[in-house]
């Protein structure tokens, strides 16, 4: 498409949030219903008014509603990590997934069930994320720096040879952990929502609540980073503050979203960024929201979708990547 | 060097700045006072600190040694919002995101007089349809950027500098990648800007004779270090031409102005030409 064309054809922002606003509450509704059991609407609602049947109260409330707003916080919480990242890096591919944040949050993770055992208050999971992921996207940016550029290409290959690094550490460090664990790792690095704790809603609910409007408040700053370091300095940006504010900020909310999810719905924050970008255009202060949004309808798909397999439940992750895989190498193609 | 300008009435200075990349010292010692409400040109070959030089002034490079002044001030230690509403820059070859208009670019100019998350005062939209008609580009507001010529895209650079409504604009290599009418083009626009505005314009330039024409001061460097600073017709002598580019120009009068043009070729044909 051409640029003119894309000018033209983009949605108004508000148009673009109400639909998919809608599609969001349509299918977050429906995935009420959907799974290995269904329930009668009547019974369904009954169950979220907290009446009707037992047995469908707890299928309803302990475990779907549960899992729903669990794809609700991470879509939200991985897409704006993502989009901010790409805008501070300037770098489209440039996601904290793909960065090692995941990866690194991961490995803090585990190191810590590992040695707190069950000792440990979920509390301190996202906190133990964050510190991984944070430091390992120190590394892949120190790394990648040469010349005192980042170079973008650069980024992307230190990112990923230092994320398998990390990943292949941390699959020889998940074999010495007693069996238990180690099921709990494997399900819990794949991106399935299936077993996410109820209470881990209430942990990561914080630092959404927290950092999505503090990023969201650098809008301004972010298109004027677009511009380039010289322009964005030109006009007004303090570059090396807000760089900072603003690499932390989308480091910590992707990683306090892996310390639920696991780090295995790498692609939401390269894709959801990408469609509200087609969406609504290159203007932090309507992309970041629609790509929130875009981003829950993502994750609330593929956890829908993964209930719907025949035999075995697949995580979401794995949808989202099935899906985000192809989207990655058009997009490395296309460069 | 010191240029000949009272520093007091400068409104950006440097002072004894030295100016560098990584171990590379690239200017030493520059002292420099841009002279308000005039178009200045700083001229010399390549790597001779130009661009340096003009980051420097508007705080994108921090001196080794030294200090940049805006009203006397150092200017790193003033808020970055403050200082963007006094000097405006346009580097070279700047890229625009994909898919903007010419008037959702200009609207950038006006980042350092927005709130976080608030849209467009009317204030804001005043300046920009300003800057858009000062340029002569309202019939392409809506347009992409990037559908228009690059004469057309360079001039909505200058729109967006002007939308920040800064009294003074840095504008490195303006015209590169211009054609000739272009360059004229633009350049007679940030002359009249200049005239009707009282702007005060500092570029660095690669094409001396079109330098020559278009500024009331020119600045001649060679690595780093200010060998004549002057009106272009003290500047543009073939001595102080050899002294900066290491190369005897053949100096050509232009009928009806006080300042030659120099043409390449005395080398290869030495002879009547050579005036000097």
């Amino acid at each position: 498409m051409s640029d003119a064309a894309r000018a033209v054809t983009r949605l108004g922002p508000t148009r673009a949030a109400a639909g998919l606003g809608a599609f969001v509450a349509a299918l977050g509704l429906a995935s009420l219903f959907i799974g290995s059991y269904s329930v009668p609407i009547g019974d369904l609602f009954a169950a979220l008014a907290g009446r009707g049947d037992p047995a469908h109260r707890m299928l309803v409330l302990e475990l779907r509603l549960p899992r729903l707003l669990f794809a609700l916080e991470l879509g939200a919480g991985l897409a704006v990590a993502g989009a901010v990242m790409q805008g501070v890096l300037r770098n489209d591919l440039a996601t904290p997934g793909l960065l090692g944040v995941h990866v690194g949050g991961r490995a803090a993770v585990v190191v810590t069930v590992a040695l707190a055992g069950g000792l440990l208050p979920t509390l301190a999971l996202p906190a133990a994320s964050v510190v991984g992921g944070g430091a390992t996207l120190a590394l892949v940016l120190t790394l990648a720096r040469r010349g005192g550029t980042l170079e973008p290409q650069r980024v992307i290959l230190v990112g990923l040879a230092v994320s398998m690094e990390i990943g292949s550490v941390v699959s020889v460090a998940a074999m010495v952990l007693p069996i238990e664990s180690f099921d709990f790792l494997a399900a819990w690095t794949s991106g399935s929502l299936e077993r996410a704790e109820p209470t881990l809603l209430w942990v990561l609910l914080p630092w959404l609540l927290v950092l999505i409007p503090l990023l969201w408040s650098q809008s301004d700053r972010l298109d004027a980073i677009a511009l380039g370091d010289e322009l964005a300095t030109g006009l007004g940006v303090p570059l090396q503050r807000t760089r900072l504010v603003l690499l932390l900020g989308a480091t910590a909310l992707s990683a306090a979203c892996v310390a639920v999810e696991g780090g295995g719905i790498m692609f939401c924050g390269l894709i959801a960024p990408h469609i509200a970008r087609r969406l609504v255009g290159p203007a932090h202060r309507r992309l970041i929201p629609v790509a929130m949004i875009v981003g829950m309808a993502l994750i609330l798909t593929a956890d829908t979708l993964a209930r719907l397999m025949p035999g075995r439940e697949l995580p979401a992750g794995t949808l989202v990547t099935l899906i985000g895989g192809p989207y990655f190498l058009w997009l490395m193609i296309k460069r | 060097m010191t240029a000949p300008i009272d520093p007091t009435t400068s409104p950006l200075r440097a002072d004894a700045v030295a100016l560098g990349y990584d171990d590379r010292e690239v200017v030493t010692d520059l002292r420099l006072a841009v002279e308000p409400g005039k178009i200045t040109a700083l001229v010399g070959p390549n790597g001779s600190g130009k661009s340096t030089i003009l980051k420097a002034l508007v705080r994108i490079l921090t001196p080794r040694a030294g200090a940049v002044l805006l009203d006397g001030e150092p200017i790193g230690a003033r808020p970055s919002r403050e200082v963007a509403r006094r000097i405006a820059i346009l580097p070279q070859r700047p890229t625009a995101p994909d898919g903007l208009t010419v008037r959702e670019l200009v609207a950038f100019g006006r980042h350092p007089y927005r709130r976080p998350l608030r849209g467009l005062a009317p204030a804001d939209h005043q300046a920009i349809e300003r800057a858009i008609t000062r340029v002569e580009l309202t019939e392409l507001a809506d347009r992409p950027v990037s559908a228009l010529s690059g004469g057309q895209s360079q001039r909505v650079w200058v729109a967006m500098a002007l939308a920040q409504e800064t009294g003074i604009l840095l504008l490195d290599e303006p015209t590169n990648h211009l054609d000739i009418a272009h360059q004229i083009e633009l350049l007679a626009l940030l002359r009249r800007l200049n005239r009707e505005h009282a702007l005060t314009v500092v570029m660095a330039i690669h094409d001396l004779n079109l330098a020559a024409r278009h500024a009331d001061r020119m600045i001649a460097l060679r690595d780093g270090r200010i060998i004549a600073a002057g009106p272009p017709a003290e500047v543009m002598t073939t001595d102080t031409l050899e002294a900066v580019f290491g190369v005897r120009l053949a100096m050509v009068p232009v009928p009806g102005s006080a300042v030659p043009v120099f043409v390449p070729g005395i080398e290869a044909a030495p002879g009547p030409t050579a005036l000097d």
